[in-house]
């Protein structure tokens, strides 16, 4: 399963769903149920202005997040973050 | 002194907009220690004097601005327990002769009115006191609601915290998870090959590091949502291990742009951060 973390002041709000290559491989109805949910929450996030990472494999140097600008189906975590200012 | 009847005086303002119908009078303020700020009345508005929680007085205050002269009423009540009075029985009060009327350095006319107690036989007095511990029960009942939902935020923060720490240490390799978990902070190469080192913390917590490892300059950019400590701040908490997450994500993906972001605020800039000299030079002349 994939993980959409939404950081927060929960911690984070996660939704997780069901990877897939694409969106038009999505078959069985529960994987598209909640890939769905996470895609919801992804869009609902970026009109609030977050940026959002994914990361699609995991490596020891941990270096391998990218930022997406549309719902990543194959990826195994996204990590939205709020936008970052100057301190 | 001769007093001048306080009715005639506001005869123009909440006197005269006192009727059963009128609309609650705008521009008149109840201050009183457990409720301080503007309050929209009706003729029917309840206040309660006397009220009997700690740090309260038997005394309130209304102030009242009638063609740019501003009144203050102060009520002052003798009585023990506390009782209602509603704005139709102060006001009647206040078409009485009045104590005093001083100007105040406020600039607020001072108009000290004593309240009479407004029940003269004791099933009056019995009425009174039920009617005001009714009204003292529902205000205890909603202060300790608010106390219970600002605690409930607390554990939900506290709680966060620690979530927080667990996605934070999700994200890291090993190398990075024990550097975290001995000294407090972990390194990391940006995505344009500057190594960077995050410090926990929230604002200040990054330096960029030199070839050999050396601590080059303290830099500062965050996420967006910040509460500080005094309270002070926007929008809602983030955890600080979020934080962290947040500038160890950005500098991966795009450490150019973080750059451009992020304020140096100790030691030396880096030399991809925007006018540079331009800051120091600045800096330089003002200190």
């Amino acid at each position: 399963m994939s993980t959409l973390h939404v950081l927060d002041a929960t911690g984070d709000t996660t939704v997780t769903w069901t990877p897939s290559p694409s969106k038009e491989l999505i078959a069985d109805v529960e994987s598209a149920f909640d890939t769905a949910l996470a895609v919801e929450k992804f869009r609902e996030m970026k009109a609030m202005g977050y940026r959002s990472h994914a990361t699609m494999s995991a490596d020891d140097t941990g270096n391998d997040a990218v930022i997406v600008h549309e719902f990543p189906y194959e990826a195994e975590a996204v990590i939205m973050v709020p936008q970052t200012v100057g301190g | 002194m001769n007093a001048p009847r306080v009715g005639s005086e506001v005869s123009d303002g909440p006197a005269t907009a006192a009727g059963p119908s009128a609309a609650p009078h705008p521009l008149l303020n109840y201050n009183a220690d457990y409720i301080v700020g503007r309050l929209d009345v009706s003729p029917d508005t309840t206040f309660a004097l006397g009220s009997g929680f700690p740090g309260s007085h038997a005394v309130g205050m209304l102030h009242f601005q009638v063609n740019d002269v501003s009144y203050r009423f102060e009520f002052e009540s003798s009585a023990r327990d506390g009782y209602l009075l509603t704005y139709n029985e102060i006001e009647a009060a206040l078409r009485g002769d009045v104590d005093s009327v001083q100007v105040g350095r406020d600039g607020f006319h001072h108009v000290v009115v004593e309240l009479p107690r407004p029940h003269s036989t004791p099933a009056q007095k019995a009425a009174a006191t039920r009617r005001f511990r009714q009204w003292h029960e529902a205000e205890v009942g909603r202060r300790q609601r608010e106390e219970q939902a600002l605690l409930e935020r607390r554990r939900l923060l506290e709680g966060g915290d620690t979530k927080a720490w667990g996605t934070l240490k999700a994200f890291l390799n090993p190398k990075q998870l024990k550097t975290l978990n001995r000294h407090g902070f972990f390194d990391l190469v940006g995505s344009a090959g500057t190594p960077f080192r995050i410090m926990t913390g929230v604002a200040g917590n990054v330096w960029w590091l030199d070839s050999d490892g050396q601590q080059m300059g303290q830099l500062c950019a965050h996420c967006e949502s910040v509460q500080w400590p005094s309270g002070r701040g926007r929008h809602h908490h983030i955890p600080t291990a979020d934080h962290m997450l947040t500038q160890m994500l950005e500098l991966r993906a795009d450490e150019d742009r973080w750059l451009q972001i992020a304020h140096c605020i100790g030691g030396r800039a880096h030399p991809a951060q925007k006018d540079y000299d331009g800051l120091r030079r600045y800096v330089e002349e003002r200190w």
